[in-house]
This record gives structure tokens, C-alpha cells and sequence, in this order.
């Protein structure tokens, strides 16, 4: 009995577009929103670009009721919508139902309210409404509340791989019979603080990303949020719901190694792939493509692109889907899940702009151009900081 | 001992915090990174950091670190070059 | 499925470990209360806050390495280390162990720290080391690599309902076979902020948590991190009771129906006014309760504590509701502690909001606790960090100094032979000096061959090191992987003894025994006792041998005098951690007692 969960529905909200259809255009045009940011500056000798939601967020939507919902929990609320729509889950049905929430962020749950902190420092006595706010939105919490779930709750802050371990999680606790349906994915929202934080590191690049590029300079940070329904097979079947795809099997390790740089020789992401293949009880060789984490910083796609090479001989088709939509942190590995199970869906993978020239000691290659597919078996791998590695293998379904 | 060579190394024990080293045995030929003082990439960029605060000299990504990091000697002569250049 | 809980560590305002929790629980012990005055647009507030004190680290992890590391990522280390001491566990294979931690605000100094470089100095001089550290999984990553832990490392954070959050991913993770092992923990840190938004909010006054008073707000800022060791409770011996259910719920009548089966309640009520509509929805006439907070102070990880607190009860088998149950503050010496019974279960359970509930409930299942010796011989840091295997002291001193008194009484000591059983390197003085006065009287000697016999000793500690740092953990409760070393007299006496050997001669050797772990005790003889120690009462033999240093006896005490104080002298010159002990002053067993406390290493 293929106990796996399956995914019913797909939300997606990032700088390439608003909703997944959106998306999914941009992608397959090769088009990318590339840009300084525009909600705030910061006083630099150089313009690190950014990957920015600069349309208008559809206000319409259910608000937290208390205060003022931040920008992450505004996105990830949107995306879940779309997926929920997808997934034919009206608000009634998320009520009645036994709904856990499972969302990676890192933006999210931090104390970053700048203007406030400057005027506490001065002495100013500033009033307390972003501390209400922040309490208010922790991103899990604040879905839960405002669409009535009464199923687990958890907010994982893994950094950049927290939306990927939040599938992983939330895949868990179908497992284990916590409740019967999901809203997993992650959302981040563009900062000040954490523009600063990666420039300083530098690892952040002054131009476009170049994904396994042998110039490639860095990573371009990116806002957004994408979110999967998962659901037991028996609780699709029971809503008549439409399964797109199997969360076939996930893995996470940890590197031991160091505080931001990946392990050398990428020790930690071997034993995730490896675990996720073995969970989904899938061979190396039946995966027919990859979403990798390409963030495009120099260690990042030569450590993984070494990892991938030796893992996967046969070497399937490699697409760095940040190209489109910035490094998202939290949300990147939700985004990224969203975007392999529509590959699996369309049985297309898009060119990875920004790649021009390989690098042999990535020793792989993104795709070049937009290709067709015969997938089965899909995979999406991250690196975070702080050496945790994590991977999901998603399997198609008719 | 030249000033600045003396300066940086007190410095750099002070702001990455290496409290059991004494300036005194830091050579100014000694390589900074692996070996040595055994400093790592998060140290790189903290110390560009602090080339930026104490000298406002700017070192705009991991290439140029790693040359002007080589040694407290290339330290120094990348601030005397820059300053000289104003 | 059940979690046994084998291993706890605590760091909060009662101290670090166990230990000093269980004091603060049967009332042996209070907590560490600072007020702080906040300065509020209504006025100054006064604050108490609950401050832990991380110390005690460097028993675990050698200084060098805690440069960088942040409060918050101490505190959550130093539980961690001792949670895994206090289980007396070896995990065969780290890949099999994994980490998940928990906290609302995550590290908060740090995060303020880093928005402090870019206000204070600018955009241009904000900190990459800060911003490393401020992200909230960072304190994980920390300890994965300090343990060398290579499974899953994940940190949840959702405030009042992120200790129920950690404990049910570990739940996952050991169900589904993923880990053997895994070290669950949550935490919280204070910063000024916080201080300002809790006076903001409503707290302040000179009184403390009054858990059960939901009348007003007694809140307390605390901080702290509680760690726990956490297996299939199929495979082992649990002798903090087994965790059997963890659950949350917005259904007052189910948990009310669910802690009549409990013989107490633990509450992580911590003086907010607005849990008090929740807290008297699930508590009833004839409950059993009691809430900790006033121990270690308020925060949205309380649950955590009051899980260790419940922890402790299991483990001793009584139940602590220490500070009173009943509202009344000021009667804290009131509540007597009661036997748990066998198979008893104690609940913990957090409010949050008007109608959410955490619940744990924990099982004493009859596990015995490990004898506190047998740990303390097991786990002293030694296999836990790599780097710090060998351990080393140099005896240093004159003649009639009293070395080899202490020696041969140091050697027979309980806590020596305990800690060194079954390796342990000792080399007395005759490794040293008496193989060169041969090659003196023959040959004539150089530096280099008194160098070179330092250096053999020093190449055979380090090649003892680096075995050690091969060795691969193994589950033996009993494997100890410490090697203490012991030399008396080293390359100090070169330097004062033979006055063709300098410092910058032994200065190398001097910073290899530094890497080495080694400390130096100089043990002196105080003036008015040289004449005694070195000449009266002794033998003809002797007598003679002194007599190449000096004709007369006044001679042979310059001469020995002059010895100590360029003995003296070495010890501002060397890299090792010194200590002067004075042999006069003090009984040979104390003189003992202050070298073996020194040294910290047996």
C-alpha cells in the first residue's frame, strides 16, 4: 500500500510572478525581474540586485484580525489560497477537517523591525505596535488563526532549507496519522537587515545570477512564498481531490562543518540525497531530473554540482531555478518543490538563464535551453547555513 | 616594529577575539588563513569588515580578500597603497 | 510512539546542570533575580529578570573555539554537553544522532548586536559574523558541530507552541527509524528589547511570578535552555520516565479529562494575566499542580522547563511542587514534596491564548539512575570533543619542594586513579635529568641534545593525541577516552638546571605542551623553610651531591634559591596555564588538593 502522501494543490507567488501561472510563463520565456531593490536603500559603495514582488499584493484576501499581517504572512496566505483553490478546499472544509500548517521561513520569525529598534536605541520610548505585529505573525501561527485549522502547527527556521524540511515534516505527520491534510511550504519577505547581512558575507553579486557559471560572482536574495497541499491518498480519494504528485521520500543531514560555508566536500547533501532515494525507495539512476539549489556563489555550485555529478552518472537534467526568483531563503525550498512537481505536471524544464560558460569544477551543466521531458521521478535538493542539507523526491502521478 | 603592522595585529586579536595570542607572535610573514593563525572564511569577511571601519579601505569580494589576506604584511601594504592613491 | 528521555540539561537562572535544578525545586537553591530599570515613555519600570550564567563550558570545548560563539549559542551548548553527560551515552554513529531545537525570539543579542553595527557605524560596517550567528537555526548548527552530530539538525520556533513542535519531530524522526538518538532542546534569551516590550506590556514591580494569581501580571522575563537526550523508549533504560503522549489541543474538557489521570500536574503558567481564563478551564478540586516559573522565570519555552522539573520528579521519585501551588506566594515553605509512585504519570501542559493547550505527559517506567560516579568517570568532556583527549601537568620545583611527596600521593589518590584507568602517561624527573648527567660526564652536552630529549617526550604525547582523535565512539558506557599525562620536571628544569639551555631554546616544546593541553604547577619553598628541607636531615649521600653547588651551606642555599627564582621567572614566559603552590603553607593532602583542582583535568 503506497502509504506516500500526495500533493493536491499548488501555490506560488514570487518576483517572476503572481501565482503560479504567472510563473510559469516567465519561466518558459526566460524572463527575469532582476533589479535594486526598490522599498529600501542602503548606503553602499555597489547595487547588489535583487529578485522583488513589485506588483501589488491582492489585499482583499482574509486578514489576521488583530493587526496588521506582515509581508510573509500576507504572501504565504495568497499562496495558500491558490493552492487551496487547486486542491478544491474551500474555507468551510479547512475548518472541518483536520488541517496542519507546516511553513519555512527565516525573515519570518525574526525581530527585524529597524525603524522601531533605532528609536528604542535613541531612547525614544517608541510604542510597542511592532512587537504586537511580530507576535502576531509568525507565519504557521498566523495561517492557522486566520483560517481556522485546528491540525499541527510548526514553523521551521532552517534557513535555506526550511521549506524543503517543511514538506519533509509535514510529509511526517501524514505518516504518522497527525491529521489528514497539510499546508506545507515556506515564504520570505525581502529586508533591509538580511540584504546587508549576505552583501557582508559576500556572497551576494552585483549582477544577475549565473547559476554553475564558471563568472559566477554570487547570489541575487529573492521574496516570496510557495505552498503545497498534501494530503493522505484516502483523503484525496474521499474529496474526489486530484493528486499530482507523490512526496515520494525526503533526507536531511547535517554537515557538522562550519557556521556559512558548506562542507567541501559536500558530506552532508550526499547522505540527504541518499536518504531522500532510499525513503522514496527509488534508485539514483531513475531520477529523470534535478531542481538544484544553485544559489550561484562560488562554493555552493562547485559543492554541489560535485555532489550531483558523482550521485547521478547518468546525469539528468539539472535546472537552478533561482535564476527566476532570487535566493527566497524560507521560501526557496517551498518554491522550489511547487516548481519540480509542475515540471512533473508539464513535462517541461526551462532554460537556467544567466549560465553561459561551465565551469569545470562544478562538472555539471544546467539546462541551456527549454526542453520536453519523460519524468517520473523528480528531485529538489538545499544547502543551508549552518550545514543542514535536505532533499525530497516527487514522483508523478497520472 | 612598523606601526601599522603592530596596529593590525593588535587589532585583528582584539576584534575576532584570538584572546591567547599575543601580538609579538604573529610574524608579519605568517600566513593569516589555514595554517598559522588559523583563521577562516567567516574571519575573511569580518576583516573586511574591519578594513572598512578602522582604515575605510574597501575590499569588494573574495578575490581581493585573499590577496590583501595573504599575511599581516599584505595587509599593511594594501592599506598604504590605498591611502596613498586618495 | 513513547520517547524515553535518558539524558537532561538545564542552563537557566539556578545555575547549569541538574544538579541545581533540583536544588531550586526542593527548595535548596533560588534563582539569580536582577532587577533592571527600564526606562518606559510612562517612567522607569523595575524589572526582574531571570539571567543564566552559562559558565562551565570550557570543561566541554577548548576557549579557542568559543570565540565566536554568541550567548544564546552557549547556553544552548553548555545544555546540550551536559544533557549527553548526564546520559552517559556514546552514540556509535553520529549520523544517527539528531538535533532539534526550539525558541520563540531565537537569539536575540546577537540579532540586536548586528542591527547595532549598521545604526551605530553604518551600512558599510555591519558585522557578517553577527548576522551569522543571529539566524535562528544558528545555535543548532552549533552544536552539530561541537558534537560532531551529522543527522538531521532543524529548529522550529512558534512561540508558546514550539516545545510540543520540537518533541514531535523528534517523535517522527526516531519512528520512522531516521536517528537512534536524538538531542531535543528549547531556549530563549534576554536583551533590553525584550526587557522594554515585557515593561511595555504590562510587567514590572518589585514582586515575583505569582503563577496562579491572574489578577495581575507578575510576568518575569527569563532565559535559559533545557536539552534533552531522547530515544525509542523500546531500547532503553529511561531514568527520566517516558514520554507517551504529546499533543495540543484547543479542547479544555478533553485535557481536563486527560490530567485526571495524571498524579500531578506541572503548569507553565508564568504570570501572564491572560492565560489565567485558560489555566482555570483544565484545573479542578483535587489536582494536584504546581508551575515552576518562579524558579527559572517566563518564557514561551516554559513548558520545556517544567518538562525537566517533571524530568527530576521521575528520575527521584517525588514530586516536586516546590514553589506552592496555591496562590499565595510568601508560602513557599509550605508544600511538602510527596512520593511519585511507581508507574506514575506526571503531565505538563502549557496554555496559550484563550483556549490552546500543549500537554506532555511523562511515565515513570522504573529506570534506574546511573551512579553519579560512573558518569562523572565516563563523560568529563573527553569524548566529546576530539581536540581534548589528552590532558597534561608538569610538577615543576627545587629540590626538597615536595614533588615527589605529592607525586607518589597524587598517584594513589581516588579522583587519580578513577580518572585514569585504564591509560595514563607518567614520567618522573629521571626521564628527564638523570639520562643527561651521563651523557654530561662522557661527552659534554649541547642544547640540542637536552632539546632533543624533550622533544621525544612532547612527539610521543602528540602521537598519543592524534590515535586518540582516530578512535570512533563506541556504545560502552565505561570507555574512557581521556589520557591524562603527568611529568615531573620537564623544560623548565632544562632552562634553570643547565645554563647552556635559554628559553628560546625550549620555547618551541613550550607551545607544543600549550597545544597539548598542559598546564605547569610550580611548587615553592618559602625562605625561612630552605635550610630545612634542603640540608638539615638528610643523608651523607646527599650531602655530598650538594656539595657541587656551593662549598659552604650558605652557598648551596643561594645557589637553590636562585634556582626558584629563575623558576619563578619562567612562568611569565611560558604559554601554559600556571599556578604557584606554595609547600610551606599547606599540608601535603592540601598541597595535593590545590594541584589536583588546578589541573580541573581528574
Amino acid at each position: 500500500m503506497n502509504r506516500a502522501p500526495v500533493v493536491t494543490g499548488l501555490g506560488c507567488l514570487c518576483a517572476a510572478g503572481n501565482g503560479l501561472p504567472e510563473v510559469v510563463r516567465a519561466l518558459e520565456a526566460g524572463v527575469r525581474r532582476c533589479a535594486p531593490p526598490a522599498r529600501f536603500t542602503a548606503d553602499l559603495e555597489r547595487v547588489y540586485p535583487v529578485f522583488e514582488i513589485t506588483s501589488a499584493l491582492d489585499e482583499s484576501s482574509a486578514t489576521g484580525g488583530r493587526t496588521r499581517p506582515s509581508r510573509c504572512s500576507r504572501l504565504a496566505l495568497l499562496a495558500t489560497l491558490e493552492a487551496c483553490r487547486e486542491a478544491g478546499l474551500e474555507s468551510g472544509e479547512l475548518r472541518r477537517r483536520r488541517v496542519g500548517v507546516c511553513l519555512g521561513t527565516t525573515v519570518g520569525c525574526t525581530l527585524n523591525d529597524e525603524p522601531f529598534y533605532r528609536e528604542f536605541k535613541q531612547g525614544a520610548g517608541p510604542k510597542l505596535e511592532p512587537i504586537h505585529r511580530y507576535l502576531a505573525n509568525n507565519p504557521a501561527l498566523f495561517l492557522a488563526e486566520t483560517l481556522g485549522l485546528s491540525g499541527p502547527v510548526a514553523t521551521l527556521a532552517n534557513a535555506c532549507s526550511s521549506g524543503t524540511d517543511a514538506v519533509g515534516l509535514a510529509r511526517s505527520w501524514l505518516r504518522g496519522g497527525l491529521c489528514e491534510l497539510v499546508i506545507a511550504g515556506g515564504t520570505d519577505e525581502l529586508s533591509r537587515i538580511t540584504y546587508l547581512g549576505f552583501i557582508h558575507l559576500l556572497i551576494a553579486a552585483q549582477e544577475p545570477c549565473r547559476p554553475f557559471d564558471a563568472g559566477r560572482t554570487g547570489l541575487n536574495l529573492g521574496e516570496g512564498a510557495g505552498v503545497l497541499i498534501l494530503e493522505t491518498r484516502e483523503s484525496a480519494r474521499e474529496r474526489g481531490a486530484r493528486a499530482l504528485a507523490t512526496v515520494a521520500g525526503y533526507g536531511c543531514a547535517a554537515d557538522a562543518w562550519h557556521p556559512t560555508a558548506p562542507h567541501p566536500e559536500g558530506k552532508g547533501l550526499r547522505r540527504a540525497i541518499g536518504q531522500a532515494l532510499l525513503d522514496a525507495g527509488t534508485r539514483a539512476d531513475k531520477v529523470d531530473f534535478i531542481n538544484a539549489h544553485g544559489t550561484s556563489t562560488p562554493d555552493n555550485d562547485r559543492i554541489e554540482g560535485a555532489a550531483l555529478a558523482d550521485l547521478f552518472p547518468h546525469a539528468p537534467p539539472v535546472v537552478a531555478t533561482k535564476a527566476f526568483t532570487g535566493h527566497t531563503l524560507g521560501a526557496a525550498g517551498g518554491i522550489e518543490a511547487v516548481l519540480t512537481v509542475q515540471a512533473l505536471r508539464d513535462q517541461r524544464l526551462p532554460a537556467t538563464p544567466g549560465f553561459e560558460r561551465p565551469d569545470p569544477a562544478c562538472r555539471i551543466t544546467p539546462t541551456t535551453r527549454n526542453i520536453a521531458l519523460r519524468a517520473e521521478v523528480g528531485l529538489s535538493d538545499s544547502l543551508a547555513f549552518g550545514g543542514t542539507n535536505s532533499a525530497l523526491v516527487l514522483r508523478r502521478e497520472d | 616594529m612598523p606601526g601599522l603592522e603592530h596596529e593590525l595585529k593588535a587589532m585583528i586579536i582584539t576584534d575576532l577575539k584570538l584572546e591567547d595570542v599575543r601580538p609579538e607572535e604573529i610574524q608579519d610573514d605568517d600566513p593569516l588563513f589555514g595554517e598559522g593563525l588559523g583563521l577562516d572564511s567567516l574571519d575573511a569577511v569580518e576583516l573586511v569588515l574591519l578594513l572598512q571601519k578602522h582604515y575605510q579601505i574597501e575590499i569588494k569580494d573574495m578575490e581581493e580578500a585573499k590577496q590583501a589576506f595573504a599575511s599581516i604584511r599584505a595587509l599593511a601594504d594594501t592599506i598604504r597603497a590605498r591611502q596613498l592613491a586618495i | 510512539m513513547a520517547l524515553a528521555i535518558i539524558g537532561v540539561g538545564t542552563v537557566c537562572a539556578l545555575g547549569c546542570g541538574v544538579g541545581a535544578l533540583r536544588a531550586g525545586l526542593r527548595g535548596e537553591a533560588r534563582p539569580e533575580v536582577e532587577v533592571h530599570d527600564i526606562a518606559t515613555p510612562g517612567g522607569v519600570v523595575r524589572l526582574p529578570v531571570y539571567m543564566a550564567r552559562p559558565d562551565g563550558l570550557e570543561r566541554f570545548m577548548p576557549k579557542r573555539s568559543l570565540r565566536r560563539v554568541d550567548r544564546f549559542a552557549r547556553m544552548a551548548l553548555l545544555a546540550s554537553f551536559l544533557a549527553l553527560e548526564d546520559a552517559g551515552i556514546e552514540p556509535a554513529d553520529r549520523a544517527r544522532v539528531g538535533i532539534v531545537f526550539g525558541s520563540g525570539y531565537g537569539p536575540l543579542q546577537t540579532t540586536f548586536d548586528f542591527q547595532d553595527s549598521m545604526i551605530d557605524f553604518g551600512d558599510k560596517c555591519a558585522s557578517p559574523t553577527h548576522f551569522a550567528n543571529s539566524v535562528h537555526n544558528a545555535p543548532a548548527a552549533q552544536v552539530s558541530m561541537a558534537l560532531r552530530i551529522e543527522g538531521p539538525c532543524q529548529t522550529v520556533t512558534c512561540f508558546e507552541w514550539t516545545t510540543a513542535g520540537v518533541l514531535k519531530t523528534a517523535q517522527a524522526w526516531l519512528s520512522e527509524g531516521v536517528v537512534d538518538y536524538v538531542l531535543a532542546g528549547v531556549g530563549e534569551e534576554y536583551c533590553p528589547l525584550r526587557g522594554y516590550a515585557a515593561a511595555g506590556l504590562g510587567a514590572g514591580g518589585d514582586c515575583a511570578i505569582a503563577p496562579f494569581d491572574f489578577e495581575r501580571c507578575t510576568y518575569a522575563p527569563g532565559e535559559g535552555f533545557a536539552a534533552f537526550l531522547l530515544r525509542d523508549d523500546a531500547v532503553a533504560d529511561a531514568q527520566y520516565g517516558r514520554i507517551e503522549d504529546v499533543r495540543v489541543s484547543q479542547d479544555a474538557a478533553l485535557i481536563k479529562e486527560r490530567l485526571e489521570t495524571h498524579q500531578a500536574v506541572f503548569l507553565a503558567a508564568c504570570g501572564a494575566k491572560q492565560e489565567g481564563a485558560a489555566y482555570r478551564k483544565i484545573t479542578f478540586e483535587g489536582l494536584n499542580y504546581a508551575a515552576h516559573a518562579p524558579l527559572y522565570g517566563s518564557m514561551p519555552v516554559g513548558l520545556g522547563f517544567e518538562l525537566a522539573a517533571a524530568a527530576l520528579s521521575i528520575a527521584d521519585r517525588r514530586l516536586y511542587l516546590r514553589p506552592s501551588a496555591r496562590a499565595d506566594a510568601k508560602a513557599e515553605g509550605a508544600a511538602p514534596s510527596q512520593t511519585l509512585s511507581a508507574g506514575a504519570a506526571l503531565a505538563c501542559v502549557q496554555a496559550v491564548g484563550d483556549s490552546g493547550y500543549a500537554l506532555i505527559s511523562l511515565r515513570e517506567v522504573g529506570g534506574h539512575a546511573d551512579p553519579a560516579a560512573m558518569r562523572k568517570m565516563c563523560c568529563e568532556g573527553g569524548w566529546m570533543n576530539e581536540n581534548w583527549n589528552i590532558s597534561g601537568l608538569i610538577l615543576e620545583g627545587i629540590c626538597g619542594s615536595g614533588k615527589t611527596t605529592i607525586l607518589h600521593s597524587l598517584l594513589r589518590s581516588e579522583r587519580f586513579v578513577l580518572r585514569s584507568f585504564p591509560s595514563s602517561i607518567v614520567l618522573s624527573e629521571h626521564q628527564t635529568q638523570r639520562v643527561l648527567e651521563r651523557k654530561e660526564r662522557e661527552t659534554g652536552l649541547t642544547p640540542e641534545d637536552n632539546v632533543g630529549l624533550l622533544e621525544q617526550h612532547v612527539s610521543y604525547l602528540e602521537a598519543a593525541r592524534d590515535r586518540l582523535t582516530q578512535m570512533e565512539w563506541c556504545e560502552n558506557k565505561r570507555t574512557n577516552m581521556r589520557v591524562p599525562y603527568l611529568l615531573e620536571r620537564f623544560h623548565f628544569t632544562h632552562v634553570c638546571h643547565y645554563s647552556h639551555v635559554t628559553w628560546e631554546h625550549v620555547s618551541p616544546i613550550d607551545h607544543r605542551l600549550a597545544k597539548l593541553d598542559c598546564k605547569l604547577c610550580l611548587l615553592v619553598i618559602p625562605d625561612e623553610l630552605l635550610r630545612e628541607r634542603i640540608i638539615t636531615g638528610r643523608d651523607s649521600a646527599w650531602h655530598d651531591y650538594l656539595k657541587r653547588y656551593g662549598a659552604t651551606d650558605e652557598e648551596i642555599l643561594q645557589y637553590y634559591t636562585t634556582q626558584q627564582n629563575i623558576l619563578r621567572d619562567l612562568l611569565a614566559r611560558s604559554e601554559l596555564e600556571t599556578r604557584i603552590i606554595d609547600t610551606g603553607a599547606a599540608t601535603i593532602d592540601q598541597a595535593m588538593t590545590q594541584v589536583l583542582d588546578f589541573w580541573g583535568a581528574v
